[in-house]
């Protein structure tokens, strides 16, 4: 994710930055599995970002839960917890599909996709 | 008569010069660290993205204060560039002592700063608007001992209007000793009213994450981010007023107005982006110490006729 905004790849062309704070943000990233102690807090913190507010999925354990299926310690997607607008797939994913991701998140919410 | 000047020049033109100003600052950004950069339109689109955005108050704050505090520091920095543009265009708009009244209302965009900071209620926007009070009183002394400079050299006038025909009769004072001293004290704090590295130590990302901003969402940080970027015109435009003779908007001194203007900008963004943060220690030492000792010296050259 961090590759994003390195020169290579460079995710500003499209406008984005990274913000400091979520009370700044528009788009909450979620890169990982939810587990018992986390998922309380990421609803905290999707509770404070100013709405309207997105969600993208990051990475396979955020999508599915991963390896961490069985667990005794993630009993819930996701998707069950908070609504998530996009998924990006792969473990971990490319930034070239994060950017990909990020494009047709934009197009999503200008609606013509 | 004014409220045409506040209106279309005062706040329309300046904010859109000003978001045109940080779209190349960004872009600028963007190129020398070998990336491709934001697109033209994207600060306009960050404004009305934000002013449709929610606004959250957290529970500690005081709310009045909170609301309020963006609204007075965008308020001066309109009358500021209003009171700019009309000097500018016509010397007649004038009044005795509109300089010291600039300088005023230059210190009051930090001022909003801080009680937003420390009305929000976060530990953390306490220390960034701490930082910015301690910053503040660093700048203050050397800006106003440089703007002494041009006082002295129009004859001891207070009045913009003379300082700008003076430079018309002589040359712009950047071509004096003195002028040129005062000048690169100017610059230094310019960089650091518009809180740039290396002074952007009130709103640090990295420590204490944007600082005195934190807590502001919405409209609230879009009225800031409208006052950062208009800022990032009027302060330039202040220093063309005063050091290198004023924009000219006809024929073509258009073009050497912008440049003028684009070569403080370039100047501005190329120290951001080649500096650390300093500490704020570093920071009080070295607007007290080398950067006050430039100043003094500018206003004895400026006393001798240099």
């Amino acid at each position: 994710m961090l590759d994003c905004l390195t020169p290579r790849f460079d995710i500003e062309r499209f406008g984005m930055l990274l913000a400091p704070s979520i009370k700044h943000a528009d788009v909450l990233l979620v890169t990982g599995s939810c587990n018992r102690k986390s998922a309380i807090r990421l609803k905290r913190l999707y509770e404070q970002a100013p709405k309207p507010c997105v969600v993208v999925a990051i990475g396979e354990c955020s999508l599915s839960r991963g390896m961490f299926i069985h667990s005794y310690n993630c009993p819930i997607p996701l998707d069950k917890i908070i609504p998530v607008d996009a998924y990006i797939p792969g473990c971990p994913p490319k930034p070239e599909a994060i950017i990909s991701g990020a494009v047709k998140l934009i197009q999503k919410l200008k609606g013509t996709l | 008569m004014y409220v045409i000047y506040l209106i279309v020049f005062g706040f329309i033109l300046t904010a859109v010069l000003g978001l045109i100003a940080s779209w190349i600052d960004r872009k600028v950004t963007a190129r020398l660290q070998y990336r491709k950069g934001p697109p033209f339109l994207q600060p306009f689109i960050d404004i009305i993205k934000l002013m449709g955005k929610e606004t959250l108050i957290p529970r500690g704050a005081s709310k009045a204060i909170f609301i309020i505090a963006p609204v007075i520091g965008f308020g001066s920095v309109v009358i500021v560039s209003t009171l700019l543009w009309a000097n500018n265009s016509n010397l007649f708009n004038s009044f005795l002592g509109d300089i010291i009244v600039i300088v005023y209302l230059l210190a009051i965009p930090s001022i909003s700063i801080m009680i937003g900071g420390f009305a929000s209620g976060n530990p953390l926007a306490r220390v960034g608007a701490s930082r910015e009070m301690k910053l503040l009183l660093g700048y203050e002394l050397p800006f106003v001992l440089a703007i002494l400079v041009p006082i002295i050299k129009s004859g001891f006038s207070l009045r913009l209007s003379e300082i700008l025909t003076t430079q018309t009769q002589t040359g712009a004072f950047a071509g004096y000793a003195s002028g040129i001293l005062a000048l690169i004290v100017c610059i230094a704090v310019m960089q650091a009213k518009l809180g740039l590295i290396p002074f952007d130590i009130p709103e640090a990302e990295t420590e204490i994450m944007s600082g005195w901003m934190i807590e502001y969402s919405g409209t609230g940080l879009a009225i800031f981010r409208l006052m950062k970027n208009m800022l990032l015109f009027t302060l330039p435009f202040f220093l063309i007023i005063l050091f290198l003779g004023g924009l000219r908007l006809s024929g073509i001194g258009i073009l050497y107005s912008v440049l003028k203007y684009v070569v403080l900008l370039v100047i501005i963004v190329v120290i951001r982006n080649t500096n650390p943060r300093l500490r704020i220690d570093q920071a009080m030492r070295f607007f007290w110490g080398p950067v006050t000792g430039v100043a003094v010296i500018a206003v004895i050259l400026a006393l001798l006729g240099k």
